[in-house]
């Protein structure tokens, strides 16, 4: 009896140590901005940097050296930021990107793309003010997509949008 | 149980003055479902208007202009872009596709949109849907027509029919292009959109309709029969000099933000680029206003039909200080008494509710086709939605605490008068 | 069943003289009391303070062993709907009810009269049936809107009424006066019946003087209130 009491206050141990260290690992872990760039790599600001190609018809290249972390790739995170809605309905937004400053204002430069994400929501979300900054939690992964030339961006998958607290 | 079937009863005999606070509340409710479910379909109708498309590039008038002007059809542009300019931006890094669009001509007030064959495959709305074809397939000449599905059942277009298209954007023209006669290649499947009222003729073709007489058959002996294929998609397209605007879709959404700006920043040209998405939210906000008006208006007339109800019952119950008498004899307490008026203005309400919800149907049915055809809003005849469903609730709510007001007269005149009956 | 001891009643507490004084007065179970006197001298309120209505402000007033005078105005009310029936004089019954449901309302808010209806028919319908035509109401007119009825024809809807249930205390309100004479008797025997059926005790207030002669007890009200001077 005592034998079996033992065991079974043992495998309770595991089994709990266990669920907190995948809940711990589930947690989606909380990045800003400046982590979406890897270390040690120097952001030249895209519009000082502008590419000479057609400078007549002041046109900027997006930023070809714009590296992310692989590191990233497939993890749990939540990143705050403000909208700028892609696709939808009249309700909700179930595509979007994500800057780090208000971004749907064109009087300012837009960030690099290594500054970017492209957020898809299942279901969409419905986004009251997009001057107001969200946080997005969900998994992210660092894509490459081919056109021109091979590129590389940030993409979420998000599983919940919540509006950002100071 | 007793109190409800009083309540029933009670109302059946005065039914005649019943009725009319119950058709008043209903034509209350009606109208906010209407006006509500127009507002939402409407909004809805927008949105489903244009899907997976970047940027929308135009000259630089204003952004809502030329998101309306561009993808809804309403109003118009007076400046368009250069085809230079397009030119070099379509061959910008990035770009995977575009669409050019010319507007401005019109069939029987119908638009005509000049545009490439790529707009039959990367022409998206609603949720990612492309545009799919009911009968026929998409221009391969130059005097080849695409018609929606609204333009075949209005005119009663058929694959094969022959149509003259005229200059400008009246009911009629006097500048008809007869010499040459387009002939219907295709017909669209319904969209809910602003495109299955519209004809779709090869970008190439308005140019020739404007500029030359050239016929189009004359045009293509004048060139080499080596790249057929190619030359054939090249004569669909021509050179015109300006068109109205163009769509574009990139690799990546990533590149949207820079090429914006960059086509916002054009040196050569005033153009102006925008995301639908965002545009569209711009013009929800210019309307909310307008919207919360609307509901305001629809919310007092549901009031003032409640207060009608109001002056109903409590006129009416000066007249029942007897019936209440009774009711007291036979063992109804104060309690009782209010319970009994409460449940007749929830009756009553609720009634009104019911038939408010028949005539919205009714009304919705009536009115469905002519918001398709004139302002091409389609309207779901569905179910009541939550939204309308937490209305009818608010409403009844309403009801109740309004009627509250004579059933707490009631309680008073009750244990005032006791039995004795006030004639 | 009925037992009144010092009894006074004022409508304002300022009042000086009390609107009604009763020393004593005792009416027993299965007794069939007239209760007379001119208008005015306090009839209605005696019937008020026996049903319930109003609280005696002094004194003891006890239906079926119960002091009312005691009972907060819930109880009271909820006592009248158990134990006693009712009928006024005239505009008794609700319009928009058939005469059949006008009886059945008679035991709706009490449980206890409502039970005892069905333990004499099957469902309160039949019952309300069976007691008016016990009271002399044809069956072709118990579905007939109330309206087409002579008033001698509601009179007898409201006495089955009130004795729907069997409840213990019949109070009649100067029930007969808007009957012609040769109704009134044949009215009064028909109560008296149903009354001894039922074992209940019957209070008939009326100022006509000539139905006396009709019952075996009769009570002056000015007299029982002289006695307090």
């Amino acid at each position: 009896m005592q034998y079996i009491q033992k065991l079974g206050l043992f495998s309770l141990v595991i089994i709990s140590l266990a669920m907190s260290f995948f809940s711990y690992a589930n947690a989606p872990k909380e990045i800003f901005w400046e982590d979406l760039i890897p270390k040690g790599h120097v952001q030249i600001d895209t519009q000082d940097q502008a590419s000479h190609e057609g400078s007549e018809q002041n046109w900027v290249q997006p930023d070809l050296d714009a590296p992310v972390v692989k590191e990233l790739d497939g993890q749990s995170v939540s990143l705050p930021g403000f909208v700028v809605p892609l696709e939808g309905d009249s309700e909700v937004i179930t595509e979007f990107l994500l800057v780090p400053y208000f971004g749907a204002c064109i009087h300012v430069p837009p960030p690099p793309p290594n500054q970017i994400v492209h957020v898809t929501i299942k279901g969409g979300v419905p986004i009251e003010s997009l001057y107001d900054a969200i946080v997005v939690t969900g998994i992210i992964s660092t894509e490459t997509w081919s056109g021109d030339i091979a590129q590389v961006g940030y993409k979420i998958k998000a599983v919940g949008v919540a509006p950002f607290e100071l | 149980m007793i109190l409800i079937k009083l309540a029933y009863k009670s109302l059946l005999n005065r039914r005649g003055s019943a009725f009319l606070t119950l058709f008043t509340i209903a034509i209350s409710v009606m109208l906010l479902l209407s006006i509500e479910r127009v507002r939402v379909d409407a909004k809805s109708s927008f949105s489903n208007t244009i899907s997976g498309t970047d940027l929308i590039v135009g000259a630089r008038t204003g952004d809502i202009q030329l998101l309306l002007s561009s993808v809804f059809r309403i109003g118009h542009t007076n400046n368009g872009v250069s085809w230079q300019s397009y030119e070099y931006i379509k061959q910008q890094r990035g770009v995977k596709w575009t669409i050019p669009l010319s507007l401005g001509d019109s069939h029987k007030g119908h638009a005509v949109l000049g545009t490439s064959p790529d707009y039959f495959t990367h022409y998206m709305y609603g949720k990612k849907q492309t545009l799919s074809f009911l009968q026929g397939s998409p221009f391969n000449h130059l005097n080849d027509v695409v018609i929606g599905s609204e333009i075949a059942s209005t005119l009663g277009y058929k694959v094969g029919e022959k149509v003259i298209i005229s200059h400008g954007m009246g009911n009629t023209s006097f500048h008809h292009h007869d010499d040459n006669p387009f002939t219907v290649v295709g017909i669209l499947n319904a969209t809910g959109t602003p495109v299955d009222k519209t004809l779709h003729i090869p970008l190439a073709a308005i140019e020739l309709m404007h500029g030359g007489s050239h016929s189009p058959t004359e045009h293509e002996h004048e060139h080499e029969h080596e790249h057929e294929h190619d030359h054939n998609a090249e004569n669909l397209i021509g050179e015109p000099t300006q068109i109205t605007a163009f769509l574009m879709g990139f690799d990546s959404p990533l590149y949207t933000l820079q090429v914006r700006r960059n086509i916002n920043q054009y040196k050569p040209e005033a153009l102006l680029a925008i995301m639908p998405g965002v545009t569209l939210r711009e013009l929800w906000e210019m309307l909310s206003i307008v919207e919360k008006i609307l509901l305001l208006f629809s919310s007092i007339v549901v009031l003032v039909s409640l207060l009608g109800m109001l002056t109903t019952l409590l006129a009416s119950l000066s007249q029942r200080r007897r019936e209440l008498a009774i009711l007291r004899s036979v063992g109804a307490r104060p309690w009782h008494l209010f319970s009994l008026i409460s449940i007749e203005s929830l009756l009553i309400t609720l009634l009104g509710c019911i038939l408010g919800c028949g005539l919205f149907y009714g009304l919705m049915s009536v009115a469905a086709g002519f918001l398709q055809s004139h302002a091409g809003i389609s309207i779901t005849i569905a179910m009541l939605s939550d939204y309308e469903l937490g209305l009818i609730s608010v409403i009844m709510a309403a009801g109740f605490l309004v009627g509250l007001i004579p059933a707490t007269r009631a309680y008073f005149y009750s244990l005032a008068d006791g039995m004795s009956i006030k004639i | 069943m009925i037992n009144i001891q010092r009894l006074s009643f004022k409508w304002h507490t300022q009042q000086t003289i009390p609107t009604l004084t009763i020393p004593s007065l005792v009416i027993e179970q299965g007794e069939h009391v007239f209760l007379h006197g001119p208008s005015g001298c306090g009839k209605s309120t005696l019937l008020s303070l026996l049903a319930g209505i109003n609280k005696p402000s002094s004194g003891s007033l006890s239906v079926l062993n119960t002091n009312l005078a005691q009972l907060s105005n819930r109880k009271r009310d909820a006592f009248r709907s158990d134990h006693i029936g009712y009928i006024f004089q005239n505009f008794n019954l609700l319009p928009y009810l058939s005469p059949l449901e006008n009886v059945m309302l008679g035991c709706q808010f009490s449980k206890s009269r409502q039970q005892k209806a069905l333990q004499q028919s099957s469902s309160l319908e039949q019952e309300a049936s069976r007691l008016l035509n016990a009271l002399g109401l044809a069956t072709e007119h118990h579905q007939q809107s109330v309206a087409n009825l002579s008033i001698g024809q509601q009179q007898r809807v409201a006495a089955a009424r009130a004795f729907i249930g069997s409840p213990e205390l019949i109070i009649a309100d100067e029930p007969t006066s808007a009957l012609d004479a040769n109704n009134r008797s044949a009215f009064i025997e028909l109560l008296f019946a149903q009354a001894n059926i039922a074992c209940s005790t019957l209070v008939f207030v009326s100022h006509d003087e000539s139905l006396q002669a009709l019952f075996n007890r009769s009570i002056s009200l000015v007299d029982i209130m002289e006695q307090a001077q």
